[in-house]
C-alpha cells in the first residue's frame, strides 16, 4: 500500500513539474538578447550599426506590409556586404515580439523570435517554425514568395512574424540601394 | 376571546407596517432605478455620462499617485503609477522612469533598460536597447557638455555619440536630469484625460439598482429589500384576503 502511495506520488510530482516546465517557457520573456543574436550572425564581430529612417515612400510602403504606421521613425540595422540583421518589433495579439532577422542577397538567411511576450503562441519560437523562413525573398507586390505554415493556436504570432519578415526583406533593399549610391 | 382572536392579525400588520418603513427608501430606489432602465434606450441612458469628480472617485475613476516629473527642454515627462506622459500624452512605454532630457531638439527618456528618443511633437523616433550599447539597468539620464546624452548604470557612465546612434562607456562629467514639480495646469490636465468622458449612466443606474455602487454588500442590501417587498406584497394580499372574507360573513 506505502509502495502504491509512493508510485502514485512520485507520478503526481513528476507531472507537476512537467506542468511547470510548460508554464514556465510559456511565460518566459527573452529567449536571446538582440546582442547575442548580433553575435551569432556576424561570427561574434557585428559591424557598427547604422539607422534607416522610416519617412516618406519608405514609411507609405512599411505601413502597407504591417497594416499599420510603424512605431519609430527610424530603426538600427547592421550591415556588412550583402548581409544585414534586422531587430524588429510587431505585436501580436496584445504584447510585442521581438524577432531577429538576417538578410542575405535579398532571402532571409536567418530567423530567430528574441522575445515573446504573450501567453499562448509562443511555439513560433521552434525551428519547426522559424526554419520555414529560411531562404524566403519578396515578391513585386511585397509577399513573401514561400509558403509558410501557420500554428494552431498562434495565428497572430505567425502573421506578426510573416509581416516583420515581409519589412526585413523590403528594408534591406533599401540598406542595399542606400550602400550602393553611398 | 376576541384578544386570541386579533393577536395573530395586529402582529402581521405591525410586521407588515414595521417592515415597510424601514425598506420603503430601498424599494423606492428599486422602483425608480428598474424603471428607468426599462427605457435604456428611449430614455438614451447609455449615452449619458456623468463626470462628478465625488462619483468618479467613489468608483475609483482617478489618476494614480504621481511619482515623479523631468523637464526636459519646453515638455514635461511624468510618471503616474505605470503610465508615462510626454506632457498630456500617454507614452507607450513600461517599467521606472529614470529621468529624461532635451538633446538637439529630441526628447530622451530612460525607462526601465530602453532609451525611448522622441521629437518634439512626442513622436517615437526610436526605443534603444542593449544592441545599441544601453546599459542593462538605467539609474540616470543625463547631459554632459550640454549636447551629448549620458546614462548611468551600475556606477559607470555611458554616452551617446552625437546621432544619438549608440552608446560606449566612458567617464564623463554630467548634469544629470533631477525630478521636478510638474506645473499644475498639466497635471489637471492629465487627470482630466484619465478620468476620460466619464461614467455611463446606465452603468450607475445599474449598479444602484443592484445595490453593487454600495460595495460588496450591497448588493445583499437590496436583496433585502427586494424580500422586504415580496412580504410586504404577500402579508398585504393576505390581511386583504382577511377582511374581505369577514365583511363578507357579516352581511
Amino acid at each position: 500500500m506505502a509502495g502504491k502511495r509512493s508510485w502514485k506520488t512520485w507520478c503526481g510530482a513528476l507531472l507537476g513539474a512537467a506542468f511547470l516546465s510548460v508554464g514556465a517557457a510559456a511565460l518566459a520573456e527573452e529567449y536571446q538578447s538582440p546582442q547575442a543574436f548580433l553575435d551569432e550572425s556576424f561570427a561574434g564581430r557585428p559591424p557598427p550599426a547604422q539607422v534607416l529612417w522610416l519617412t516618406g515612400a519608405r514609411r507609405e510602403a512599411a505601413t502597407q506590409i504591417l497594416g499599420h504606421s510603424p512605431r519609430a521613425l527610424r530603426l538600427h540595422y547592421w550591415a556588412r556586404g550583402t548581409r544585414s540583421a534586422w531587430i524588429l518589433e510587431e505585436i501580436g495579439k496584445e504584447r510585442p515580439i521581438t524577432a531577429g532577422f538576417v538578410v542575405d542577397h535579398g532571402h532571409i538567411a536567418r530567423m530567430k523570435v528574441l522575445a515573446f511576450r504573450e501567453s499562448r503562441g509562443y511555439e513560433i519560437r521552434y525551428p519547426f517554425f522559424t526554419d520555414q523562413f529560411r531562404g524566403a525573398g519578396l515578391t513585386d507586390d511585397r509577399q513573401l514568395d514561400t509558403r509558410i505554415d501557420g500554428i494552431s493556436g498562434a495565428t497572430l504570432s505567425v502573421r506578426a512574424m510573416k509581416r516583420l519578415a515581409r519589412l526585413a526583406l523590403y528594408l534591406s533593399r533599401h540598406t542595399e540601394a542606400q550602400d550602393a549610391k553611398g | 376571546m376576541q384578544r386570541a382572536d386579533t393577536r395573530p392579525r395586529r402582529s402581521l400588520f405591525r410586521w407588515h407596517r414595521t417592515l415597510g418603513a424601514l425598506a420603503a427608501l430601498f424599494v423606492l430606489v428599486l422602483a425608480g432605478t428598474g424603471l428607468a432602465l426599462n427605457h435604456t434606450d428611449a430614455l438614451q441612458l447609455d449615452r449619458h455620462h456623468l463626470t462628478s469628480a465625488w462619483l468618479l472617485d467613489w468608483y475609483g475613476v482617478a489618476p494614480p499617485p504621481l511619482q515623479r516629473a523631468y523637464r526636459a527642454g519646453d515638455h514635461w515627462i511624468s510618471q503616474w503609477g505605470g503610465r508615462v506622459y510626454f506632457d498630456a500624452q500617454p507614452l507607450d512605454a513600461q517599467g521606472t522612469l529614470h529621468g529624461a532630457v532635451s538633446v538637439h531638439g529630441i526628447v530622451a527618456l530612460g525607462i526601465g533598460s530602453r532609451v525611448l528618443l522622441l521629437t518634439d511633437a512626442g513622436e517615437l523616433v526610436e526605443g534603444l536597447g542593449t544592441a545599441e550599447g544601453v546599459p542593462g539597468s538605467i539609474e540616470r539620464v543625463g547631459l554632459s557638455g550640454r549636447d551629448r546624452l549620458v546614462l548611468r548604470s551600475a556606477g559607470d557612465d555611458y554616452r551617446a555619440d552625437p546621432d544619438l546612434l549608440r552608446f560606449t562607456r566612458t567617464a564623463v562629467a554630467a548634469d544629470w536630469a533631477q525630478p521636478a514639480p510638474l506645473p499644475d495646469a498639466l497635471r489637471e490636465r492629465i487627470a482630466a484625460g484619465f478620468r476620460g468622458e466619464g461614467l455611463r449612466l446606465e452603468r450607475v443606474l445599474l449598479d444602484i439598482h443592484s445595490g453593487r455602487i454600495l460595495g460588496r454588500f450591497g448588493p445583499f442590501l437590496m436583496d433585502a429589500a427586494a424580500l422586504a417587498l415580496v412580504f410586504l406584497g404577500t402579508s398585504g394580499v393576505w390581511m386583504w384576503a382577511r377582511h374581505a372574507l369577514r365583511r363578507r360573513r357579516r352581511r
